[in-house]
């Protein structure tokens, strides 16, 4: 495999051997790697000096169930840090069967000029994006598929990462060409729309498999990997409800965000949890999906497609952290008001939680009533529209408090909170504070845990081991689902890592891969400039009590400042 | 012997599809001094403990827990996030 190198300032490709050290890394890890010694921390991040990174995971190219992730990052616009968002679709794999160990997107564009980067067995080319500028995601992938054909991968941008706003992502195909799979959060998608690249085009149909060195091997234990995973309890959960499954565990624990995370129980929970809209979309049919797969050969397929009561299809998928950011905590029950609302955030191109969030801490400031779904609407068509108000709310919920003048905003490291309330799950808390990423649900999530919430003085451990896991995963290109069958038959991974490349690996791989990038980004944030005081919860968690727990967040300061000594 | 009364209320995978709708919730009249394990021994919900959270009043509790009247016990099936 390769290193391919686009410079947008000569619009020239290079493709380079792998350094050493970069080669028994994937995904997260390898982007640390790469931030840390090709980038300088304290460069402006849509700047010139900032370098958009794609790296699959070590065990993308294979078609393993949900391990086909691709990892996007770069020094954050939103968080000023490391940042790593992945995806699933079809991005990682055609990458790898170009022989891509890591792409990176260099220097600023000289001019005004847009670009599709298009990449195939030859190298990449520079092809004008200028008819497709504007545009919203969907119709963007619809003209990049006419003009290169329905096999290709896609990683494209909306009109809020062209225009630089903070909350832009990077969406992808997923398997039925559909960009919906959204490397969301941090703010790439203004990075990449700092180079100037609306999509990245992968042609890999004359792209080879990669070599797998012991394929005996190998297919033994995807075979293994694979019944652990269809045995587990709760790929059957994921596959009937999708994510959505979560609404009543997190309200159970009264930590489901509502009304600008101001309680943790939401009043309408009945309306929009994952049983209720199962019970919508089998009574709808037509296009709804309760069950859909986001990359080829996954089995959980815990994506879905939401469809209107004519059948109609609004979004695809409809997702947890969405609902809960745009229902409860909007004090919104309307799920299909939600859908509807997702699926503009999508075609705008941004992050539905930190857009989602940037919404609650607008009611706050009066810009509408808690519940109102048309306003948010109308809130949501001023970032289309692109007034001041819509560049203050695509910039998210950090930029948003600051522009109304509110106290209570839910970010850590600018960074907007998922639909986890840390005051209620306090582990998940700990989480936010430390994961340098800024505060992440797919950084190590801890509600699953059968401990006391609560209790302040069990937290960090927890979200420790979660956390080194979680890095873990996202460098081997693994989804945070396919943790489920690893952990059955944790040794897969060392026997699948070996038959792939042929390396020696440590029993503990994992948790090793997972502790490299958690050291590797804790020193780009150092040399960033963070320090203890961005490890910690918004100020007031720590004093206003939530609802109906009562609770604030009360982990020691020094379990989060030591939280990650001896890695 | 005194009796409590309780609820059960049942999440994704353990409600129940019936002609005339979901099976959310079931009432439960205990004795007072049984488990949560009796309790659904009684009901014949057969679940997993290690793969079942167990909620009472917004704190996890095992199935040796003994409810009290008015409990609201949520059943579970564990996931690991959203």
């Amino acid at each position: 495999m390769n290193v391919w190198r686009i410079d947008l300032a000569n619009q020239k490709f290079s493709l380079e051997e792998v350094p050493a050290h970069w080669e028994q890394i994937g995904g997260r890890a390898l982007i640390a790697q790469v931030l840390l010694d090709e980038v300088n921390p304290l460069c402006d991040p849509l700047g010139p000096y900032n370098k958009l990174i794609l790296a699959p995971g070590l065990l993308v190219g294979h078609m393993l169930s949900s391990c086909d992730r691709i990892s996007f990052g770069g020094k954050s616009p939103l968080t000023g840090g490391v940042k790593e968002s992945n995806a699933g679709g079809t991005t990682g794999l055609k990458l790898v069967y170009l022989g891509i160990k890591t792409l990176l997107l260099e220097n600023a564009p000289q001019d005004d000029r847009w670009w599709v980067i298009y990449l195939n067995k030859d190298g990449a080319k520079f092809e004008s994006a200028q008819d497709i500028v504007g545009l919203g995601v969907y119709a963007t992938a619809e003209k990049l598929l006419e003009r290169y054909g329905k096999d290709v991968a896609i990683a494209l941008i909306g009109p809020a990462g062209e225009r630089l706003q903070l909350a832009a992502g990077i969406q992808n195909l997923d398997k039925d060409r559909v960009p919906s799979r959204i490397a969301a959060r941090g703010g790439l998608g203004a990075l990449m729309g700092s180079k100037h690249v609306k999509a990245i085009v992968i042609d890999a149909k004359e792209g080879v498999k990669p070599e797998i060195k012991d394929l005996e091997s190998f297919k033994a234990a995807q075979k293994r990997f694979t019944k652990s995973l269809m045995d587990h309890p709760q790929t059957k959960i994921y596959a009937d409800y999708g994510t959505n499954a979560m609404p009543g565990m997190s309200d159970g624990f009264g930590g489901m965000p509502t009304r600008n995370f101001s309680a943790g129980h939401f009043e309408g929970l009945e309306r929009i949890r994952g049983e209720t809209m199962r019970e919508f979309l089998l009574q709808r049919g037509g296009e709804a999906q309760t069950t859909h797969a986001c990359m080829p050969g996954c089995t959980i397929r815990c994506s879905n497609v939401y469809a209107d009561e004519k059948g109609k299809a609004i979004v695809s998928p409809l997702e947890y952290e969405t609902v809960g950011l745009l229902g409860p905590n909007l004090g919104i029950d309307d799920l299909d008001m939600i859908a509807r609302m997702n699926y503009e955030i999508n075609d705008l191109g941004l992050d539905t939680i930190d857009i989602g969030a940037a919404l609650g801490v607008a009611a706050e400031a009066g810009l509408m009533e808690f519940g109102d779904a048309k306003r948010a609407m109308e809130l949501i068509q001023e970032i289309r529209k692109g007034t001041v108000l819509g560049r203050v709310l695509g910039n998210g919920a950090a930029v948003t408090g600051r522009a109304l003048n509110v106290r209570r905003v839910p970010v850590v490291k600018g960074q907007a909170m998922s639909a986890y309330e840390p005051r209620a799950i306090k582990g998940t808390g700990v989480t936010y504070a430390t994961s340098p990423q800024g505060a992440d649900h797919t950084a190590g999530l801890t509600i699953r845990a059968k401990i006391d919430h609560l209790d302040p003085k069990v937290q960090a451990e927890v979200s420790r081991t979660v956390q080194i896991n979680m890095a873990g995963y996202d460098s081997l290109g693994a989804c945070v689902f396919a943790g489920n069958g690893f952990a059955g038959v944790p040794e897969t991974i060392k026997q699948l890592i070996e038959a792939r490349y042929g390396w020696e690996v440590a029993e503990n791989f994992l948790q090793e891969l997972g502790k490299k990038a958690i050291k590797l980004e804790r020193e780009f944030n150092r040399r960033a400039g963070f320090t203890a005081a961005d490890d910690r919860l918004p100020e007031f968690m720590t004093y206003e009590p939530l609802p109906p727990n009562h609770s604030v967040f009360d982990v020691s300061e020094q379990d989060l400042d030591h939280i990650f000594d001896n890695l | 012997m005194s009796e409590v009364e309780v609820t059960f209320q049942l999440h994704t995978i353990l409600q129940v599809q019936t002609p005339n709708g979901r099976i959310t919730a079931l009432r439960h009249r205990m004795v007072n001094g049984q488990s949560i394990e009796d309790a659904l021994q009684d009901l014949g919900i057969q679940i997993s403990p290690e793969e079942t959270l167990i909620v009472v009043n917004r704190q996890n509790v095992g199935v040796d827990y003994q409810p009290k009247d008015g409990d609201v016990i949520h059943l579970i099936p564990a996931i690991a996030g959203g």
